[in-house]
């Protein structure tokens, strides 16, 4: 099991900063697609470092003994 | 982290979210409901208007042109939402410049958004799973809510 976190900043004026974290790759765009659902309006996305890493599930397989 | 989100509130939502938002913003502010026909008991001198600038139009909700006031003093403040759909503020009262009422005003507005952004957040998170297991004001006034969740 993987803990995926947010951290929510609601500002006074009511502009909502979001933070993904734990989630490696593209799949922080999941929540990023249901906080804009739940806000019902686009947002800025700034993608941090962690984004272009891989996600931890996903494995590369080289099998060195197939034969021509 | 993976990736930062950064959204502009907007309240299409129906009264009674709206309503809620707005008696939690104005209590902050220390108002009260008011009752009755409060907007004579104000000898007001001076009125402003401010809309809210992210309310979105939704013509297929039935009740329109609904408002909530409450009172602090001398001062009133109504949230409304016009015939249009729009959201706004009315802030009237006595001894008190227009530039005064319209920050009381620009206060209201932001308690709002800020109210029924927490409240829509809240709400929807749970729905999706998420447990919110910190919560916290600064002293700016910015909510901070950290929530999780657990997949496989």
């Amino acid at each position: 099991m993987e803990c995926h976190e947010l951290e929510i900043e609601i500002k006074p004026d009511g502009q909502v900063v979001v933070h993904v974290k734990g989630v490696k790759g593209a799949g922080c765009l999941d929540y990023v697609k249901i906080l804009q659902q739940v806000m019902r309006a686009e947002g800025k996305v700034e993608r941090t470092s962690e984004f272009y890493e891989s996600p931890p599930n996903v494995e590369t397989h080289l099998d060195e003994n197939v034969k021509e | 982290m993976s990736a930062i989100v950064v959204i502009p509130i907007l309240i299409p939502a129906a009264w009674p979210a709206i309503a809620a938002a707005a008696a939690a913003a104005a209590t902050a502010l220390g108002f009260a409901a008011a009752k009755g026909k409060a907007k004579t008991s104000v000898k007001s001198s001076t009125e402003v208007e401010l809309a809210v600038s992210n309310s979105e139009a939704f013509n297929d909700e039935v009740a329109l042109g609904e408002q909530l006031t409450f009172a602090k003093g001398d001062i009133q403040i109504t949230f409304f939402r016009n015939s249009r759909g729009k959201v706004g503020v009315k802030v009237r009262g006595s001894g008190k410049t227009e530039e005064q009422l319209r920050t009381i005003g620009q206060q209201a507005v932001n308690g709002l958004t800020q109210q029924y952004a927490y409240h829509r957040l809240v709400t929807e998170l749970k729905k999706q799973n998420f447990t919110v297991v910190d919560e916290k004001v600064e002293a700016d006034g910015t909510v901070r809510l950290q929530v999780r969740t657990f997949k496989d």
